[in-house]
């Protein structure tokens, strides 16, 4: 039988094709002789938490050479389970430890925190929380109904998906779909730019950004929770309500590389890295 | 009444015409918006350069976008791992699916009989395999992929898991193109005292090759697009892989991770999301390209 | 018209024309009777036409000669064909082999969408001829056998789809020829084309008698008329298609026995 060309390209094409990837497995494989295995360290967790992992992960690979460090996501809840089942040497969690978890070992790395923005312009100077949860909500529509003008609330949400948007509707313990919204944004500097842009706007963002711009003279005003002051100060020492802690959990006490690891990304050496991605670095 | 009916022609004339210009229309404007977007990233800041090398430095800094590394959690920096990362976990999925596909494929169409219990089965399974969203894969191709065959998280799982995906696909449709090969070609070809195999392989399968594809570049696109089956099995590392064992980032996850977990990375993944598109569009010609080459070679010259 | 011009070719093979013949053959789709109970002998070197009103069964018991009723789900055959000694219904027989021996031209011309080269050159290498210079030779003689080689000699190498509908049936049939086969089965071969390529068919059809044993099925009675040898009508009912009457041509249309045959030649039925 005489074989058509077409045939023979597909056949020329699976063989290619696997010759390809047995090469790159061959080659993978004189590479797991030469090198022991535990020189990789395997992080798994909180979407949020793992940009900051890979980077610090890049400074310390460049720190200590021949190690590296893997970073992968899927959750919180991920990074508890592969943590605890030795599929991951250490896991993410962008949360406090439920009791449940308490057999885990926790390492504090960064804190985040949301806080809430108004133009500065804006006459009004709190709001409660039911104040807030009545505007997302969609039924205060008006800024006359908690003390400003008469002049209706343009309501800014942040996208489905987004982790400020996760802080906060954990904090109010709002469901995301029953929020009203009328602009929709994307991440903290449209967030604080198009509250500056609207005297009527109400928005949310991450402190660090918030703090960042007023200073630089943006008009807007961090709302204060509870009494207390929304401020990176405030977030650090846990004090400011509206905060998540980022962790790092292992299922044993750490020892050796991944216990340097730890202590590095917990230390002052990646504080910019911390800032960069609008988290508040712990002292 | 004749004026009614030319009326409703006139309305009907206007809907069918708006419908196509309307979907062309969102098409053109999502497209547009990203290359104004994206391109954005390739646009020279104020620069000391100026003069002649202000000209030449968009397509420096495209090169530089296309090779460098991500830095800073990928707000700046390039997508060059990550292009190679998404080049291998394709290749990974396409060197499993096309043989596993284009044999089962045969075995529906050709040597199942339509009416035949196992092929209703393996169908009906199949056509409800592709409607299962992608996390499951994802899912599935974590258990059985990374945990239970140790694959941990590398392009290879990242690969397999992709191929279970497609393979639903491109089963589906080769069938259908080996199914549309007009039957009176298998009777000439029968009738001449071609074997069943013979049959195929000379006669039907080359006239299904546009159709198989087809079926191809859909699956490669579903691929290329894919996040959340990669994101358990392929994984998050946006680091050069050194070999199809190593975790590698596609390109579809720097996106996701860009806009949705990094402050800042939108400019970047405006830019990503550009490249992704450029790469479908020029993998759908080149497939083109060469299936119409392939069809002159043997139909010869019209 | 260019192939009446053209001198006769004499063949350039002897095949054996072997009879065929078929001993009542019943063939059933599923539980409904096509064809109930037919006994027939093809002659060698002569034209057998099959005709009969549509839906008689005609096109199934011509499939049934080259056992083509295999691509059938559900389609059984009993009783006994045999091509000369051999019984082709056997599960023993080489069934490619068969299908060597006995060509089919079917209604509507079926060239492969390759080359006209291709066309001619694939069934050979299937069955086994690889050389280059004996394919050449093979695709030119079987060309010109159907009065084809002088039309397309500088365009072998362009697809077959370009040619007209009689150009195309005719590369089926010179496929078909290539084989050198005994029997020659063709369902309706002029149906779908042009008064002209009719002749022209028809008159390679009276030059191939001489070699081989031809069966053809036919909707045209005149056609009938002028190339068979010898004439079968079949007519259908609720039971099924059967045979009601085989002789000679000239017999069967002038002086039928059954006074069907009579009312479905003078067209009163049918």
């Amino acid at each position: 039988m005489c074989i058509p060309f077409q045939i023979r390209s597909y056949i020329a094409l699976a063989c290619l094709l696997s010759l390809f990837t047995c090469g790159c497995g061959a080659a993978d494989g004189a590479r797991t002789t030469a090198a022991p295995r535990q020189t990789q360290i395997t992080i798994t967790g909180a979407s949020t938490i793992a940009p900051l992992m890979g980077e610090i992960g890049k400074r310390f690979e460049a720190e200590h050479p021949g190690i590296r460090v893997d970073v992968q996501t899927g959750g919180s809840s991920r990074g508890v389970a592969d943590a605890r089942n030795g599929l991951a040497d250490i896991g993410m969690v962008s949360r406090d430890l439920k009791p449940d978890e308490a057999d885990l070992q926790r390492f504090l790395i960064a804190r985040d925190g949301v806080c809430i923005i108004l133009h500065a312009e804006n006459p009004v100077q709190s709001l409660s929380r039911e104040q807030i949860i009545s505007i997302y909500t969609g039924q205060t529509r008006n800024w006359k109904a908690v003390g400003g003008r008469d002049a209706p609330i343009t309501v800014v949400n942040k996208a489905e998906g987004r982790s400020t948007l996760e802080v906060f509707a954990t904090h109010f313990k709002i469901n995301t779909k029953e929020i009203h919204a009328d602009v929709v944004i994307g991440d903290n500097e449209q967030g604080v730019k198009t509250v500056a842009g609207n005297p009527l706007a109400i928005g949310y963002v991450s402190i660090g950004t918030a703090e960042v711009d007023r200073e630089g003279g943006v008009p807007i005003r961090l709302l204060s929770l509870n009494e207390v002051e929304a401020s990176v100060k405030n977030v650090r020492n846990g004090t400011f309500p509206m905060s998540r802690t980022l962790n790092l959990v292992t299922k044993t006490p750490p020892e050796g590389t991944i216990k340097e690891l730890i202590d590095f990304a917990s230390s002052s050496k990646v504080h910019d890295l911390v800032k960069e991605l609008s988290f508040v670095p712990i002292d | 009444m004749a004026r009614f009916k030319t009326r409703t022609d006139r309305v009907l004339d206007i809907c069918v015409w708006t419908a196509p210009a309307l979907v062309s229309g969102l098409f053109l404007w999502l497209v547009g918006d990203l290359a104004v977007r994206g391109c954005g990233a390739f646009w020279p800041g104020e620069s000391e350069a100026s003069g002649f090398f202000r000209l030449t430095e968009p397509l420096e800094l495209v090169i530089k976008f296309l090779t460098g590394a991500p830095e800073r959690a990928g707000r700046s920096g390039g997508i060059g791992p990550i292009l190679v990362s998404t080049g291998l976990i394709l290749m990974v999925c396409m060197s499993m699916a096309i043989p596993f596909g284009l044999g089962t494929a045969l075995l529906l169409s050709e040597f199942v009989a339509p009416q035949n219990r196992f092929g209703r089965i393996v169908r009906r399974s199949l056509d409800v395999l592709a409607g299962v969203p992608s996390i499951v894969f994802g899912l599935f191709g974590n258990a059985v992929f990374s945990q239970f065959l140790g694959l941990r998280f590398s392009i290879l799982s990242g690969g397999l898991t992709l191929a279970c995906m497609v393979l639903p696909l491109l089963i589906r449709s080769t069938e259908e193109a080996l199914n549309a090969v007009c039957p009176t070609q298998r009777h000439a070809a029968t009738a001449l005292g071609f074997s069943r195999w013979a049959t195929v392989f000379q006669i039907i399968l080359p006239q299904a090759t546009p159709g198989v594809v087809v079926g191809l570049v859909l699956g490669i696109g579903r691929a290329l697009a894919e996040t959340a089956a990669l994101i358990f099995t392929s994984g998050y590392v946006d680091r050069m892989p050194r070999s199809v064992f190593d975790s590698g980032r596609s390109l579809s996850i720097h996106i996701y991770d860009l806009s949705m977990n990094v402050a800042g990375g939108n400019q970047n993944a405006y830019a990503s999301a550009l490249v992704l598109i450029t790469v479908l569009a020029l993998i759908n010609a080149a497939t083109n390209w060469l299936a119409t080459r392939f069809l002159q070679r043997e139909a010869g010259n019209f | 018209m260019a192939n009446q011009t053209q001198t006769p070719v004499p063949l350039d093979f002897q095949p054996l024309a072997s009879p065929m013949a078929m001993e009542h053959v019943t063939i059933q789709y599923g539980n409904k009777v096509a064809v109930r109970d037919v006994s027939l002998l093809f002659a060698p070197k002569s034209i057998t036409a099959l005709i009969g009103p549509s839906g008689c069964g005609k096109t199934t018991l011509l499939t049934s000669l080259n056992r083509l009723t295999d691509l059938i789900p559900h389609c059984r055959v009993s009783g006994s064909v045999r091509l000369a000694e051999l019984e082709i219904f056997d599960q023993r027989i080489d069934v490619i082999e068969l299908r060597r021996r006995v060509g089919m031209i079917f209604q509507r011309p079926n060239p492969f969408p390759m080359s006209i080269r291709r066309n001619l050159e694939l069934p050979l290498r299937e069955h086994g001829l690889r050389d280059r210079h004996k394919l050449a030779e093979k695709v030119e003689r079987t060309l010109t056998e159907v009065g084809l080689w002088t039309e397309v000699k500088d365009r072998l190498d362009r697809s077959a789809l370009t040619l007209s509908g009689g150009q195309q049936q005719r590369l089926c049939l010179a496929r078909a020829l290539a084989l050198n086969p005994e029997v020659i089965l063709l369902d309706e071969p002029c149906s779908s084309l042009d008064p002209l390529s009719v002749a022209v068919i028809e008159d390679l059809l009276v030059r191939l008698r001489a070699n081989c044993t031809i069966v053809v099925v036919t909707h045209n009675l005149a056609q009938a008329r002028r190339i068979a040898d010898s004439t079968a009508f079949l007519w259908a009912d609720e039971a099924g298609g059967r045979l009601i009457e085989h002789r000679a041509t000239k017999a069967l249309f002038d002086s039928p026995r059954e006074s069907l045959t009579a009312a479905f030649v003078t067209g009163r039925v049918g």
